[in-house]
């Protein structure tokens, strides 16, 4: 009698092999794994300040203090205009740029103020009418934010400088 | 004859396969117990894996394996102490941000660090206009690896290339955190009616930045399928470490 193959059998174990297969994955998937997770947030507030300028004038000439009133620290310079010759005497944290603006050197942190700096003129010797012309000093002072270099040093930025003056 | 004595071997198959089901079946129950069960903890030294992840030096958050299948786990934020009390985060300026890994478990491990960083806007959604890459995260080096494919601006990912034994801490992967300054460029101008003040207004003042990170620890044994089973990724391993393909 010839032996007829039968698939039944062998679609039979070859399920049972298939579904053993599937629970040897199973079990190899239990690999030891654990993990951690932390968020955290910063807000940018960026902002300009205000500057306030002081200026007092004497017979010794202008005293200008330069007031930070806003929230951010900035840096300040100022830079007089007139019609007469003026110099600039600082007492101390006030240095020529050469280009015309006085820097004050160190960052003027919110709610601080400046160190003096006194610009001084004086009236023009030629005529006796000159004297009692009245002239204008005008003082321009700049403030803009403190950045940073890619050093970490604060540096100004003036091109975003904001700038305001007064005339006495 | 043949037909009917048929059925009887299909039946003694189908119990062969309910057996060997049966058998493979008993075989992970037993490896489940072997791992969980108290009786064996008391005689051997359960194997149990953690990780907690580091911010300069301070531990933020962890997941610990405890025993019977239950976990310790801690979270924390970072950048809370990026700032001191007071000040403003200033662009440009570098923060430390020294993020590392210690294998708080008893088992070694290999880890890795998903780290994403992304903008919010002041209302609270996420600004997608603002690059990612403007959050500057210093990597070190220092043994870790970043990942080129799932890698991008907003997301890396770093794979620490040596084995980190029990309570053993990795070098710090980042050092400093820094908004790009260019930030301070983009500004508005605004000037006075009488025209004598002039003033900007900086374009992102109110937004927030996030960084996010997730650590990863897997076991060291059976690395490469353990590390493909967990992470999705092939790496190759010798007695060194691992490194990626």
């Amino acid at each position: 009698m010839r032996i007829k193959m039968d698939k039944k059998p062998f679609l039979l174990a070859a399920a049972a092999l298939a579904l053993t297969a599937t629970l040897t994955v199973g079990s190899a998937m239990a690999y030891f794994t654990t993990h951690a997770t932390a968020k955290g947030a910063v807000p940018l507030n960026i902002g300009f300040t205000e500057t306030e300028i002081e200026e007092d004038v004497d017979s010794a000439g202008k005293h200008i203090v330069i007031k930070n009133i806003g929230d951010y620290d900035c840096f300040v310079r100022v830079k007089a205009f007139s019609v007469i010759d003026v110099k600039y005497e600082s007492s101390g944290g006030w240095k020529d740029g050469g280009d015309g603006y006085w820097y004050y050197e160190a960052v003027l942190s919110a709610g601080g103020s400046t160190e003096e700096l006194l610009v001084t003129f004086e009236y023009p010797k030629n005529t006796e009418e000159d004297k009692t012309e009245e002239f204008n000093i005008i003082v321009v002072q700049e403030c803009t934010p403190v950045v940073f270099d890619a050093d970490g040093n604060a540096v100004p930025d003036w091109k975003n400088g904001i700038s305001s003056d007064d005339t006495q | 004859m043949n037909k009917k004595s048929f059925p009887l071997k299909s039946v003694l198959l189908l119990s062969a396969a309910a057996l060997l089901l049966l058998g493979s079946t008993i075989g992970s129950a037993r490896a489940a117990l072997t791992y969980y069960s108290e009786n064996y903890s008391a005689q051997v030294n359960m194997s149990s894996i953690g990780v907690t992840l580091l911010e300069n030096g301070r531990e933020i958050s962890s997941r610990n394996y405890a025993n019977n299948g239950t976990w310790v786990a801690t979270e924390g934020n970072l950048l809370e102490n990026m700032l001191d009390k007071g000040s403003k985060l200033t662009p440009g300026k570098k923060y430390n941000e020294a993020l590392s890994v210690k294998n708080s478990g008893n088992i070694d491990t290999f880890v890795r660090v998903i780290i994403t960083k992304s903008w919010q806007n002041k209302e609270g959604q996420k600004a997608t206009e603002l690059s990612p890459e403007l959050i500057e995260l210093n990597l070190t080096g220092n043994g870790w690896e970043q990942a080129s494919a799932p890698s991008s601006p907003e997301r890396m990912v770093l794979y620490y290339s040596n084995v980190v034994a029990p309570g053993e801490t990795t070098p710090e992967l980042s050092d400093t955190i820094r908004i790009d300054n260019k930030i301070a460029q983009m500004v508005t101008k605004n000037v006075s009616q009488d025209g004598k003040t002039i003033q900007y207004v900086y374009d992102y003042d109110g937004y927030t930045f996030n960084l996010d990170a997730e650590v990863n620890a897997v076991q060291t044994n059976n690395a490469k399928d353990a590390i493909k089973s967990a992470w999705g990724v092939d790496v190759n391993v010798d007695a060194t470490g691992i490194s990626l393909q």
